[in-house]
């Protein structure tokens, strides 16, 4: 296989896009984490539960994001995710290629119609 | 393949026992996101059992994107393995038409490459069923001066061998005879019978199923015990596997013989088709090395190699004409006398080996074109299903989970195609397609077995991966953007290049077998036109043995004939019959009459050796081999007596073929009184032995009256 594109990574990133994004609005854990993007869309995109774990690694061992033990309000512990200040920089610069891509996506697809 | 399945499933547990202190971590924040939304699930109203189970299913079967460390891997590699399959299915169930065609290709290629991989490893490859087979060798006197083909021994040089020889633990001598009637109960048999020294059967490691083996001694004629073995075969068949069989006195050529033991079916020396053993003793009446009808075998002994044993061989066989003066040095020199010693297996497939490795190449070869043909399916079908593929990237699948899923697909259809090829591997095992061990020797050692079955699976497994695979490397040139950028030019143009390239390396393959069809259909066609000196379109053979006792004088045996061909000729339908000693060609190497000839009567002259033949007086017109001066046999020519000479044995004996009329003196053996024939009649040449042989010197006397 050829090695993966700047704008592949890109995408690639959709995932870690909208976990970075969810997380910077409140630390929480991960099962909150995929209730919040389901709810943050409105049922529209349904995160793999289990698939967000692997990603919440990957982007642990980028230094973007922290882990604590922490009580629930139930008195329950559960593993909760924070941002990083890198990770807060990285939101920026995916933010910023996602709407390039999205931008170039819409005209190739307007010209074709 | 199932082993190494094995092996990595049992790699991946590893993986999950090996996990850092992080594994307990992982499994409480799992446990906790399980918890969590069974409770969500019983809030939005369902059962407790219900709401678990939503759980679980949700949480396993989204597994979808691949973390990047180890850890993570082994932890989903399972749960995709299975869901990858079902992915396949449903692709698969969508495209039957894509399915089927890879199905049938890769279903009869690898039941074809199987099937026939079978036999030749079981005829070359596999291990003789005897006691340490690889010490077992077949032990030749060759001797390429005079016109006795084989390396078959005669009494003087086997029991010469025996007696001096030190690289063997034991030398065994056999042959088999087919003129065997059984003939107590209901209805007589005609059996295959084997003459083995007694000590052939401890060689070879025999153990009877019932009674014991011969001892050291025990012969065919000594009267004292007249003992025979007898195959499983037979004692199943023919006495319904009764133990009392072990002492009892069966009826063989109208004499008696005690049944001493049965021996298994697994034993299956020299032919599997041997039903009676009967011991054989070796006697040296009248030592030579012209007629020799005796197999040899031996055992060597451990360190001693083949080529060593051959060594000591060669240094005994001028010692032979000191052990048995009739053997003089001249003898031995004039017919460049020598040995082979070769191991077991190979002497006994020699005459199909290269036949079989043939087979073996092609049959390769056509599973080569299929694997081909198939990759060619999948690309096709990846370039096809590339947007697929992008999205999947796009949506942050790996490349390890998108070769998975390629692999598995793979996997999945060649375990469909095994749908095809096992049913293909066990027809063409049990059929062998109509070839016997006649044919080719071991061929009944080979059967359809779970170690066959297992070997189709990983054939199938294996190359579904590997066309899965190579399917993928299409996806890994598709990137994304090139599709969405309708960029699909270039990589396209690439692609139809390496597709191209795969067409021609196709059709230089398929070129190749074509090639080596043809030559094998034209060597077959030469075979089938050779001119081999006789005309066999409509005649129709059979062979008839007498019982030595009914038919003991010469007249006799001549009534019994003329008799027979008298009512043959009288059915309707037949125009002519004719009786012959031996039929060219058709005999399977039964050597005739052998004896020494030379041209003119008076005695002194140069002798030479020469087959002969005994024929009926319609036996050159019945055969088609054409007169070319004098006449056939007449009554009266037995006791003439007259003699036909075949063209090239006028030419050899007198230099000319103009011999009608004048005579030669024949000696049948070393010693014995010669006699005078006149040639009345000479004939055209017939090939003897085989095709590839060409024609060999042959006289033919009178059958009868």
């Amino acid at each position: 296989m050829a090695k993966p594109t700047t704008n592949e990574q890109v995408l690639q990133g959709t995932l870690d896009l909208l976990i970075l994004k969810t997380l910077s609005l409140a630390p929480m854990h991960g099962w909150g984490l995929t209730h919040r993007i389901e709810q943050l869309s409105k049922d529209a995109l349904q995160v793999g539960q289990g698939s967000i774990y692997p990603a919440l690694v990957r982007l642990e061992q980028r230094g973007w994001i922290d882990t604590e033990w922490r009580m629930t309000e139930n008195s329950r512990r559960a593993k909760y995710y924070r941002l990083t200040a890198a990770g807060r920089r990285a939101l920026g610069q995916e933010l910023a290629s996602w709407n390039r891509f999205v931008s170039a996506v819409g005209l190739v697809l307007a010209a074709e119609r | 393949m199932l082993y190494h399945v094995r092996a990595a499933l049992t790699r991946v547990r590893e993986l999950f026992r090996r996990r850092s202190h992080s594994a307990a971590d992982q499994n409480e924040e799992f446990s906790f996101h399980l918890e969590m939304e069974t409770a969500e699930n019983i809030r939005r109203g369902m059962g407790d059992a219900e709401a678990r189970r939503a759980a679980l299913l949700r949480f396993g079967s989204t597994q979808r994107f691949r973390e990047e460390t180890s850890d993570a891997r082994g932890v989903v590699a399972l749960d995709n393995l299975a869901r990858d399959a079902r992915f396949a299915l449903r692709r698969l169930h969508r495209a039957p038409g894509f399915a089927a065609g890879v199905i049938a290709t890769l279903g009869i290629g690898i039941g074809a490459a199987v099937g026939i991989g079978t036999i030749v490893y079981g005829v070359l490859l596999r291990d003789l069923p005897y006691d340490k087979p690889d010490r077992l060798v077949r032990v030749g006197f060759v001797t390429d001066g005079i016109s006795v083909p084989g390396d078959m021994q005669s009494e003087a040089t086997y029991i010469h061998f025996a007696k001096s020889a030190r690289s063997f633990t034991a030398l065994g001598a056999y042959w088999t005879s087919e003129d065997f009637n059984v003939t107590d109960g209901d209805a007589p048999e005609r059996v295959t019978v084997a003459l083995m020294t007694p000590n052939t059967f401890t060689l070879l490691g025999a153990r009877p199923i019932l009674g014991q083996l011969f001892e050291v001694g025990d012969t065919s004629w000594s009267n004292g015990r007249s003992a025979i073995l007898i195959s499983e075969n037979l004692w199943r068949r023919r006495y319904g596997a009764d133990s009392s069989i072990i002492g009892r006195r069966i009826d063989i050529n109208r004499g008696s013989r005690i049944v001493m033991g049965v021996l298994p079916r697994s034993f299956d020396f020299p032919t599997a088709s041997v039903d009676i053993f009967y011991p054989a003793a070796v006697p040296v009446n009248r030592p030579q090395i012209t007629a020799r009808y005796y197999n040899v075998i031996g055992r060597l002994r451990d360190g001693i190699e083949p080529r060593r044993a051959e060594a000591e061989l060669r240094a005994l066989i001028p010692s032979l004409a000191e052990r048995f003066p009739a053997i003089t040095p001249d003898m031995l020199q004039r017919s460049r006398a020598r040995v082979s010693v070769q191991p077991l297996k190979t002497a006994t497939v020699a005459s199909v080996r290269a036949q079989l490795v043939l087979l073996g190449l092609m049959v390769a070869v056509v599973l080569l074109i299929a694997t081909t043909n198939v990759v060619n399916l999948f690309l096709l079908r990846t370039e096809r299903a590339s947007q697929e593929i992008a999205i999947a990237l796009s949506l942050g699948a790996t490349r390890v989970a998108l070769a998975q899923r390629f692999a598995i697909e793979g996997i999945v259809l060649g375990l469909a195609s095994a749908i095809v090829a096992l049913p293909a591997a066990a027809l063409a095992l049990s059929t062998k397609f109509g070839f016997t061990e006649r044919e080719i020797p071991r061929l009944h050692e080979v059967s359809f077995t779970g170690e066959t079955a297992a070997l189709v699976l990983e054939c199938a497994v294996l190359i579904g991966a590997a066309v899965g695979l190579i399917g993928l490397t299409r996806a890994g040139v598709v990137e994304l953007f090139d599709r969405l950028r309708s960029s699909r030019s270039t990589s396209s143009r690439t692609w139809r290049r390496a597709q191209n390239g795969l067409v021609a390396f196709q059709v230089a393959i398929a070129l190749v077998l074509l090639v080596a069809a043809g030559l094998l259909g034209r060597s077959f066609w030469n075979l089938r036109h050779a001119k081999i000196g006789f005309e066999p379109g409509n005649a129709m053979t059979f062979q008839v043995s007498l019982p030595f006792d009914a038919y003991s004088s010469y007249a006799e045996n001549a009534a019994f004939h003329a008799k027979t061909m008298d009512r043959l000729a009288a059915l309707p339908g037949v125009t002519s019959v004719a009786a012959a000693l031996v039929l060219p060609l058709a005999s399977r190497g039964t050597p005739g009459l052998d004896m020494q000839l030379q041209a003119g009567d008076e005695a002194g002259r140069p002798m030479i050796s020469s087959a002969g033949n005994l024929a009926s007086a319609d036996y050159f017109r019945v055969m088609g081999i054409p007169l070319r001066a004098g006449r056939s046999f007449l009554p009266g020519d037995l006791r003439a007596p007259a003699a036909v000479l075949s063209e090239r044995l006028a030419t050899t004996l007198f230099g000319t073929k103009d011999v009608v009329g004048r005579r030669i003196r024949r000696t049948a053996r070393p010693g014995a009184p010669p006699t005078t024939l006149t040639i009345v009649g000479v004939v055209g040449d017939v090939h003897w032995a085989r095709i590839e042989d060409g024609y060999v010197p042959m006289a033919y006397f009178p059958l009868s009256g």
